[in-house]
């Protein structure tokens, strides 16, 4: 494969070309570039430094939810945790930095300390189970019929389901970030590694899923030393590490779905192998492998647009349905979770796979037309059955729905931002003024400028959207013209997609 | 372990431990410390205004108790002449305090604000404070009273 020497650095280009079929594009090595970044991730106090501060805000928001003020504005709970965090995720950690919130995220440390009986040294022991690290608790293995995303894709819809009450009610939030706590803490006792974190937390899975277009990624160097390495450091853990606590074998990743850069592999890889990729967003070079992954593009698109109705919306029905606990309308609320359960898993997913048919039939109906050029051919560029045009297909949902996500959160934090300076004097609600700005009145930012920063946001998602369509077509059908044909159908869909969002946000 | 490493763990737990239990400490003695400021040797009174039960009430509402803690009306009892400081917070709507028969407000009452009254009732009596904003179903029962007791009372 060829490598752009543009962007790999002297020592890279100077030695044979590596194996990586991943990079395809524009990759640089950040580790390489700037060594101390590759030293700073090698300590092995960085992770525990990392969630530290998090930990103890973490702690604090849900003591303010606790004894705090039940008013959702005024507590620094609802606050921090749905207006500052949830928009800093989306909108910069997501599309910059895939998971690296995984990498600070408290929820699951306090059951992987306990796990490992350390919080910042490694276990070590020559053999235990196959792994070179020590664990503590029952070590059982995850069952293999749920290795899968269907939980949390599950459990992420059930939260959304009550997100009404979710981001105004601060014990709400405090029952649900310690509920995840406390199975976090007893699913590592039962099971090994971060199983809370793969397969049930509903963060996780959506982090997971829009990692794939961020633009970065740990990657290994070289293919060929991780097959050739005798220790594989990385899954099994050495001295200097703990085995990948997601479970990944780097000297197979070429997707960021389920690396949650917690760094163990840099620090155990005998070999210096591991390096913190910079890619740009939006790549085109990964893809959807099975249902679950599908399921959970489509589950964010729909919910983007849901959460824009009942929290952006003028439609006071709908609201008083999601929002049971006001109303004590629960046949309303029934009728809600119906709709959203329903478009989410039936109507959405039934209308993609249609639309995906519609898309084959008129790539085979262009290609009755036309001869398939030779190159097509020797490409081994088959006819691509229903079920890989649904997966390959649904990626482009993912740049899409990502965009969709930080339109929406656009207002959410320019109209509700000045809550942050009041609540900073007053997290807790108790008449404080910490910093003289607890009577910071309320007042929207820009809010005649936020529409138009949403229209763009929506537009760019459509472009990034379409070039990947794009790209997926071209690699399904290798002929322009029945690439050109099945796509249309579903650049269709996003174009719709991204209209609606539109009338939406700007009315 | 090597005694690097247990310093490394040693140092991390006594952390986590002065995060865990410092932090709610640190809170409630800046709060104690707050009210201990404003009060200067009189009394304080936290009422809270609930809409959703139609009350006025020193019960402390807070995140934890708001959803399922019944709120007793206020019923807050002074000496004569003796100063006093009223905390009065809404935990769900708008809603505007006064005692008509002293003459006192109506003050608007924020949600998740504190509104901070320094009183002295020279007359014993049974006063009565109630809402002037409508603020929901129960309203009109928005009550809560203040007794001012007399010397040899």
């Amino acid at each position: 494969m060829s490598v752009r020497p543009d962007v790999m650095t002297e020592s890279v280009v100077d030695r044979p070309a590596p194996k990586r079929p991943y990079l395809k594009g524009r990759w640089m090595d950040l580790g390489e570039r700037v060594r101390p970044l590759q030293g700073l991730l090698r300590w092995r106090s960085f992770q525990f430094l990392a969630i530290l501060p998090n930990l103890f805000l973490f702690y604090f928001f849900i003591l303010a939810a606790l004894w705090g003020t039940p008013v959702g504005n005024r507590n620094i709970m609802i606050v921090f945790v749905w207006i500052l965090w949830w928009f800093i995720l989306i909108t910069l950690w997501v599309p910059l930095a895939g998971r690296l919130w995984c990498t600070m995220c408290p929820i699951p440390a306090l059951g992987e300390w306990l796990q490992r009986l350390r919080l910042v040294t490694v276990r070590f022991a020559s053999k235990a189970k196959g792994f070179k690290n020590v664990l503590f608790g029952l070590n059982r293995k995850w069952p293999r019929a749920l290795d899968n995303i269907w939980l949390q894709n599950l459990l992420f819809l059930t939260l959304a389901t009550f997100s009404a009450l979710l981001v105004t009610r601060p014990i709400v939030s405090a029952f649900v970030l310690g509920g995840m706590i406390v199975l976090a803490l007893g699913l590592a006792l039962v099971f090994r590694h971060r199983v809370f974190c793969r397969y049930l937390c509903p963060v996780s899975g959506f982090l997971g899923l829009y990692a794939m277009t961020s633009s970065v990624a740990l990657r290994s160097r070289d293919w060929d030393v991780c097959v050739r390495c005798p220790t594989k450091g990385c899954m099994l853990g050495s001295e200097n590490g703990w085995g990948c606590p997601w479970m990944v074998y780097m000297g197979k990743l070429d997707r960021s779905n389920y690396c949650g850069l917690c760094f163990e592999c840099l620090k155990s890889c005998p070999n210096d192998n591991i390096g913190l990729f910079v890619r740009p967003f939006g790549v085109t070079e990964t893809r959807i492998l099975h249902l679950d992954e599908a399921y959970k593009a489509f589950i964010m698109l729909v919910l983007a647009a849901v959460y824009s109705v009942t929290l952006l919306g003028p439609w006071g029905t709908f609201k008083d349905w999601a929002n049971v606990t006001e109303t004590g309308d629960w046949r309303g609320f029934l009728a809600y979770a119906a709709l959203v359960w329903g478009a989410c898993l039936v109507a959405f997913p039934a209308m993609y796979g249609l639309l995906v048919k519609v898309s084959q039939w008129a790539s085979r109906w262009r290609g009755r037309r036309v001869l398939v050029p030779a190159s097509a051919s020797a490409n081994g560029a088959g006819e691509p059955d229903f079920r890989t045009l649904f997966l390959r297909f649904s990626y482009p949902l993912v740049p899409l729905g990502l965009l969709a996500w930080i339109a929406f959160s656009l207002p959410l934090f320019f109209v509700n931002g000045s809550y942050i300076v009041s609540v900073l004097s007053d997290p807790l609600g108790w008449g404080w003024d910490l910093l003289g700005t607890a009577h910071v009145p309320w007042k929207p930012l820009i809010p005649e400028w936020v529409p138009v920063l949403q229209a763009g946001v929506l537009l760019g998602g459509l472009a990034v959207a379409l070039r990947t369509g794009w790209a997926i077509a071209w690699e399904l059908w290798r002929d322009p013209r029945r690439a050109r044909w099945g796509l249309a159908p579903m650049a269709g869909l996003w174009l719709m997609v991204t209209v609606g969002f539109l009338w939406l946000f700007t009315g | 372990m090597r005694w690097k490493d247990g310093l490394k763990e040693g140092v991390a737990l006594a952390t986590l431990l002065l995060v865990f239990v410092g932090l709610p400490w640190a809170l409630r003695a800046y709060e104690n410390g707050q009210v201990r400021r404003l009060a200067t040797g009189r009394p304080v009174f936290t009422v809270y205004a609930n809409a959703a039960f139609g009350t006025w009430t020193t019960t402390p509402l807070v995140g934890w108790t708001y959803f399922w803690r019944k709120p007793e009306p206020a019923h807050i009892q002074v000496r004569a002449g003796q100063p006093f400081v009223l905390r009065i917070t809404a935990v769900d709507v708008h809603h505007s305090f006064g005692i008509p028969q002293l003459g006192i407000g109506p003050y608007d009452v924020e949600p998740g604000r504190f509104l901070k009254l320094e009183l002295k009732v020279d007359e014993p009596g049974l006063y009565t404070f109630m809402c002037y904003t409508v603020c929901g179903r129960h309203h009109e029962k928005m009550m809560g009273t203040l007794e001012v007791v007399g010397e040899g009372q």
